[in-house]
């Protein structure tokens, strides 16, 4: 039951009541409160410096496609770029809010913006952006680092693939970086029931990327996450110097990192007379691993710098649904299901005809629509054609697919609502469909349509980059999600059983 | 004091914004914690829950909208109390209270926000006393022996009009389309 009281305990609203008729005297002292809370504060800051954490936090879930494009945490001061970090099953992966980031320079002229942290069950990547100041660049010309190294490279323009450094890419491994450097760290993981376990072998490696004017060096800190059993966990990193790799060329790039992609590199510097370990380093770029000519450089750096990273794995929001809820947006069909990421909703469904449910469809059909196509079938996602005349368009099988598939989607009737108010449009980026003719007597298809989100409603994107900054925009926390509309069907709606207490 | 200004010193993370806004709002929300607690909790209880709620502030002031920083507060301040008192296990409210009737289950959780929308609508149009009865009630959580003391009213007449009050609010959000 929900009584009225429920609803005003939820109420973050004002009303004007004089408060001097409210107030109690309770002998509660304002100081003795203020005096607590600044005490707290400097004491979490306090954990954080030692090392020791707290769990609190978080929202998770999976994120959409490969990462090949850009991604974006919600609501943070700048926007990492999660590209290539990841290859493996997009359903494990799961975002991490930026919250009980701790940065402390020690020589007090930087600032830190923390980007959140992506992770999937083998590795969790926490990105941070460092600037000075003053905004003076990180490094400069007379360094003498950024100048390529002419004779290096001539040698090295005799590779199968060569292009010039695009941009200054510096990769620090802490594995090589541990000792002597001034470096220290230490991971914690939480398990289940609270216990911590130390793995200080975790944080594998951390890349540092200065932009092109070199003012803004954005870290990537990778951490391993090898215990199944773990929820989560904390990692505090300390820095004095360390020493940089600056990508001088590039020598290879490959499909993928298996053995023989790595034979071919170490047949390439053997040839070359490069060492492979001391001198190159692998980089994910372009859905290539590409391998990088490596100049060493000592860096100063000094500062601390901590991070929780508590997972709460939770799955995709799905739900299934029926024609009977979403008339106009499908047929009949098996396994209707929305499925909600972080990244984007899907929608996919099946469907399996007989010769007869096929004949009398086209029957139907082609006494409504006058065509005659021998064999006609409809798309299992669609609006009705009464709203889009103009746009909606059949595809004709008899065997196999013929012509175009279109979905058409009412953008402005289809839409994800936050608990706060929010609302995010839904915007077609992709579609596939499937026909799988078994015989002559059945006919099986299937049918998926992927969305991202948009704070606008947007009928039909054209051009890619408008869907690639769409998807840069737009990131939902499951937990906040509302409702979910497509077409103005109402496909999923919030469970208030599962509504915390707490509004926060 | 200008508090929309100290809210947003706040979301900059700037201590001394909150100092003044602990010894500003202390008073308020303590007092709702106490009124939310029924006499459930001592002092030190009331300390904590009060130092935690702008604990809770402090660690969450992405969130804070600064001209809705006192309601914000409030609520921060009523749901930790619940949680506190659910931790003492006590009862929130005085059986004298209790009004088996009072169902508002007309929307979905996740409607909420709608929902306070159109409430705020409603309140605005209530006319004194029963607007600040009914806010002294359900949004302050004092006692209607409270409000009757305050307002200088019979305590039934407090119950009576409060009842009223909360029949219309019902029948105008099920003229609005919701419930069932």
């Amino acid at each position: 039951m929900t009584d009225l009281r429920d609803i005003f305990d939820d109420f973050e609203e004002d009303f004007a009541l004089d408060e001097r008729t409210i107030v109690e005297d309770l002998g509660i002292a304002p100081r003795v409160i203020e005096q607590r809370v600044l005490n707290d504060i400097h004491s979490q800051r306090s954990r954080h410096k030692k090392h020791h954490y707290l769990t609190t936090f978080l929202i998770a879930a999976a994120i959409s496609a490969a990462l090949v494009g850009t991604t974006v945490i919600a609501g943070q001061l700048f926007k990492p770029d999660f590209n290539g970090k990841f290859d493996g099953d997009v359903s494990a992966l799961v975002v991490h809010e930026p919250q009980n980031f701790f940065f402390e320079p020690l020589n007090d002229n930087l600032e830190a913006y923390f980007g959140g942290i992506v992770g999937d069950e083998d590795t969790a990547v926490a990105s941070v952006l460092l600037t000075k100041k003053d905004n003076t660049p990180f490094l400069t010309d007379e360094d003498g680092i950024l100048q390529p190294v002419g004779t290096l490279m001539e040698d090295l323009t005799e590779t199968e693939i060569w292009k010039e450094p695009s941009d200054y890419n510096f990769l620090a491994s802490l594995r090589d970086l541990k000792e002597p450097t001034g470096l220290d760290y230490e991971y914690v993981f939480y398990t289940k029931n609270s216990e911590h376990v130390v793995m200080s072998e975790s944080c594998t490696a951390v890349d540092v990327r200065l932009n092109e004017d070199r003012t803004e060096m954005t870290m990537y800190i990778n951490v391993n996450v090898t215990n199944g059993e773990t929820q989560g966990g904390a990692a505090s990193l300390s820095f004095d110097h360390f020493f940089a790799y600056e990508t001088v060329g590039l020598l290879a790039a490959y499909q993928d990192a298996g053995e023989q992609s790595q034979q071919q590199a170490e047949s390439l510097c053997d040839r070359k007379g490069i060492d492979l370990h001391k001198n190159c380093r692998w980089v994910y770029e372009d859905g290539q691993y590409c391998l990088y000519y490596i100049e060493r450089i000592r860096y100063d750096l000094p500062f601390d710098m901590s991070f929780t990273m508590n997972y709460r794995t939770e799955n995709p929001l799905k739900t299934i649904f029926s024609a009977a809820a979403a008339p106009t947006l499908l047929r009949e069909n098996n396994n209707a299901m929305m499925m909600l990421t972080p990244f984007q909703l899907t929608l996919s469904a099946q469907q399996l005809l007989n010769a007869e449910q096929i004949t009398s469809r086209i029957k139907d059909y082609c006494l409504t629509h006058h065509c005659s196509e021998e064999v006609t079938q409809d798309l299992l996602f669609r609006a009705t054609q009464d709203s889009f005349p103009e746009t909606y368009t059949l595809s004709a099988i008899q065997q196999e697919w013929k012509g175009t598939a279109c979905h058409v989607i009412d953008s402005a009737r289809s839409f994800i609502t936050m608990k706060d108010g929010r609302v995010y449009y839904l915007v077609l980026a992709d579609c596939t469909t499937n026909c799988f003719p078994k015989g002559n007597e059945h006919l099986d298809v299937e049918d998926s349509l992927t969305f991202f989100y948009s704070d606008v409603p947007i009928e039909k994107p054209q051009q890619s980059d408008m869907l690639e900054e769409i998807q840069k925009t737009s990131v939902l926390s499951l937990r906040e999600v509302s409702k979910v509309c497509i077409n103005g069907h109402l496909l999923y709606q919030h469970s208030a059983e599962d509504t915390s207490t707490v509004p926060l | 004091m200008d508090v929309e200004k100290l809210a947003k010193r706040l979301k900059r993370k700037d201590e001394k914004a909150l100092s003044e806004l602990i010894l500003h709002f202390t008073p308020l929300i303590s007092t709702i914690i106490y009124n939310v607690g029924h006499g459930a909790m001592t002092k030190e209880d009331i300390e904590e829950v009060t130092s935690d709620v702008f604990m809770t502030l402090w660690n969450n002031t992405d969130k804070i909208q600064p001209d809705k920083l006192k309601g914000y507060l409030c609520c921060i301040a009523k749901t930790r109390a619940i949680n506190k008192l659910s931790t003492l296990r006590s009862g929130i409210l005085d059986i004298d209270d209790y009004d088996p009737e009072d169902d508002f289950s007309l929307v979905e959780h996740s409607e909420l926000k709608e929902l306070h929308h159109t409430l705020r609508q409603i309140i605005d149009t209530l006319e004194n006393p029963d607007r600040e009865i009914l806010l002294r009630y359900y949004y302050y959580y004092q006692s209607t022996t409270k409000i009757a003391d305050v307002l200088q009213m019979n305590q039934e007449t407090v119950k009576s009009k409060l009842k009223r009050t909360r029949q219309k609010i019902k029948s105008i959000l099920i003229e609005r389309g919701y419930g069932r």
